[in-house]
């Protein structure tokens, strides 16, 4: 045993020295080889954070643009519709008093910009946009969240790798092309079906929303259920749950941050959607409750009236308040959504 | 009495096995990992699909692939323990307890049951608020209240840390023997099975190569001392010719002296699992007398 530790000792030995001959003999120019390499890997090492520097500043001014765009807009917005609020006396923009048939004068929520004496009320305006997009949001959960729950927890990999794109392709339908299908065949649909006064109303609409929005909550809430853990669905299984109580007691509940995320993202776009309702909802601007009636949604207003007014006068400010007004709810949905899902993630630590 | 032979195969690995489990005890199946170990087990609870092979458990066919017959893990009595424990986050403690239990009237047995595992007052509390340690229990008891036939642990303490899975071992040992429920637990820790297991299942690379009470597997044959002591090495000085080993069992270091040329053999290393043996024929015990 001595022996042997001995015997290595000397076999090391050996090593370093023939180590310390070559790199003692073996030069280039007047400076050893490892000093260059030490040189040279310094280089590298100072391009490198170079490099990183850039790439991080790139990103950040990334982020920073994408900020900064929307504060300009919004500054743009607010400049030009808080002007509407000194050419026009804002009670004017819940309602004004007119005279009815009778001769007597009643309080009356009107969008009428156009005339001697506009009436600016943004009542039925919101109310229109709502009457779209809450019947749209109820739809479009109903059958995106469906969908979702089959493409993440039942369809087969074959027919995922189908209906996922195709559910796709829908999102990428010009909302014009489905708007023209609402206004030319759906409205006769649902004018049969529903015996309206209004062939162009609401209902017409929010059908043709919800096709934009049903998209994207299959596809977020896909994405979202199949981020809950495998061990989650086989724990359930474990412990004598059927496919069912495990999607419902456990797969969709443990994923609703991103559920619900993606009803209010749904939300979002069925208040900003215009191109669908500019032609499918009638554009009358009533004050109603039924969603059988036409409506004259915010966006369907800026979009056909803000072309044809002059610039700066009464009712090109208050277009722009509308859009100051949409901007805001969206911005407060989005804000909420946020909220909600940092608060269930921190409950949750998903 | 739960009988198993499977055969499956992956790409590049093939599981082909057959073991008893004997009732009422608890079974070790142990090996490194890449064996087959938890595909085993996620077989016998019905989640993985064997290729071939069947399973039965007393006069109950489980699967059966040349009958076709495969039931749905929620017709198998099983109770399942993962290695990271598969609380369901978005329920309290008490709910996940109640999550397997079928009957109503069972219900008002959580509280019980909650406490049988130390955690009464965490009722209310969600997975995420609880330690490590306490997660574990609370999977342990969800995979009992149903009361399986069979309990299935897949290395059930490996993702603890050391010091709570020393404490831990000696309640999953206690409540098991409490419900006298057929246990087989995947395990890679040699402590572990000497402390738990009444016999162990060796796999090596999909095949059972050993299998006998801890004793006969890991010795070769029965011991004949009159004293063993499981545990693991935390310390190791040798020199030329003898070596100082010091094994923690519990919370007691046992330290003896064996042959370098033996550590060498063994290529013992730190943090090894070892059984000390004595084969003293006279063991002398003392009584400590305190003082009154």
């Amino acid at each position: 045993m001595n022996y042997d530790l001995q015997s290595s000792n000397f076999r090391a030995a050996n090593i370093s020295n023939n180590t310390s001959n070559e790199s003692g003999l073996k030069r280039f120019g007047d400076k050893r080889i490892s000093d260059l390499l030490v040189e040279s890997r310094q280089a590298n090492v100072n391009r490198q954070r170079i490099q990183e520097f850039i790439i991080e500043k790139l990103l950040f001014a990334g982020g920073m643009a994408a900020i900064l765009f929307i504060a300009l807009i919004f500054i743009f917005l607010f400049k030009e519709g808080v002007k509407a609020l000194f050419l026009i006396k804002p009670i004017e923009f819940i309602g004004t008093h007119i005279l009815d048939f009778d001769d007597n004068r009643v309080f009356a929520c009107m969008w009428q910009p156009v005339g001697e004496s506009g009436k600016y009320s943004i009542v039925p305006l919101l109310i229109g946009s709502f009457l779209v997009a809450l019947p749209a949001t109820v739809i479009s959960t109903i059958l995106g969240v469906g969908c979702g729950i089959y493409l993440a927890e039942i369809a087969s990999v074959k027919v995922r790798e189908i209906v996922k794109p195709a559910i796709e392709l829908l999102a990428g339908i010009p909302t014009v092309v489905i708007g023209f299908l609402c206004l030319t065949l759906l409205a006769t649909y649902v004018q049969n079906a529903f015996h309206t006064t209004f062939r162009l109303n609401a209902f017409v609409g929010a059908i043709g929303v919800s096709l934009v929005i049903i998209p994207v909550i299959a596809s977020i809430t896909d994405d979202a259920l199949r981020a809950v853990p495998n061990e989650l669905r086989e724990a359930s299984y474990g412990l004598g749950a059927t496919k069912w109580e495990t999607i419902w007691k456990v797969v969709v509940p443990a994923g609703i941050s991103g559920v619900t995320a993606s009803i209010i993202l749904g939300m979002g776009r069925a208040l900003g959607e215009t191109m669908i309702v500019v032609m499918a909802t009638g554009n009358a601007a009533l004050v109603t409750g039924n969603v059988f009636s036409s409506v004259r949604t915010m966006t369907a207003t800026i979009a056909a009236e803000l072309g044809a007014v002059p610039q700066g006068g009464p009712q090109y400010c208050a277009l722009f308040l509308v859009g100051s007004l949409l901007f805001f709810i969206t911005f407060v949905l989005n804000l909420v959504a946020e909220l909600i899902i940092s608060r269930m993630r921190k409950k949750l630590r998903l | 009495m739960l009988n198993i032979s499977l055969q499956k195969t992956w790409k590049e690995f093939r599981l082909d096995v057959a073991f008893e489990i004997p009732r009422g005890k608890v079974t070790a199946l142990f090996g490194p990992s890449g064996a087959g170990k938890s595909s085993i087990l996620r077989i016998i609870s019905g989640i993985e699909r064997a290729d071939g092979g069947m399973i039965f458990h007393g006069n109950e066919v489980w699967f059966d692939d040349a009958k076709g017959i495969h039931l749905p893990p929620q017709r198998r009595s099983i109770g399942f323990v993962f290695q990271d424990f598969a609380l369901f986050p978005h329920l309290t403690v008490e709910r996940n307890v109640a999550f397997g239990i079928k009957e109503k009237r069972r219900l008002n047995e959580l509280k019980d049951l909650i406490s049988l595992v130390g955690l009464s007052g965490y009722e209310r509390y969600y997975p995420a608020q609880l330690s490590g340690g306490q997660k574990q229990r609370v999977a342990l008891i969800r995979a009992l209240a149903r009361r399986p036939d069979i309990l299935l642990l897949d290395e059930p303490l490996s993702a603890l840390d050391w010091e709570t899975r020393r404490q831990l071992q000696e309640d999953l040992k206690r409540i098991i023997k409490q419900f006298h429920v057929t246990t087989l637990c995947v395990t890679h820790d040699v402590t572990e099975v000497y402390k738990l297991a009444d016999y162990v299942v060796v796999l090596e690379s999909g095949k059972v190569v050993k299998q006998g009470t801890p004793e006969e597997v890991f010795l070769g044959k029965k011991l004949s001392t009159r004293i063993q002591i499981a545990g693991k090495v935390v310390g190791i000085e040798s020199d030329a010719i003898i070596a100082a080993v010091t094994v923690l069992h519990d919370d007691q270091y046992f330290k003896t002296l064996i042959d370098t040329e033996e550590v060498d053999r063994l290529n013992l290393k730190v943090g090894d699992d070892v059984v000390i043996g004595a084969k003293s024929s006279d063991v002398i015990l003392f009584k400590i007398l305190t003082q009154s």
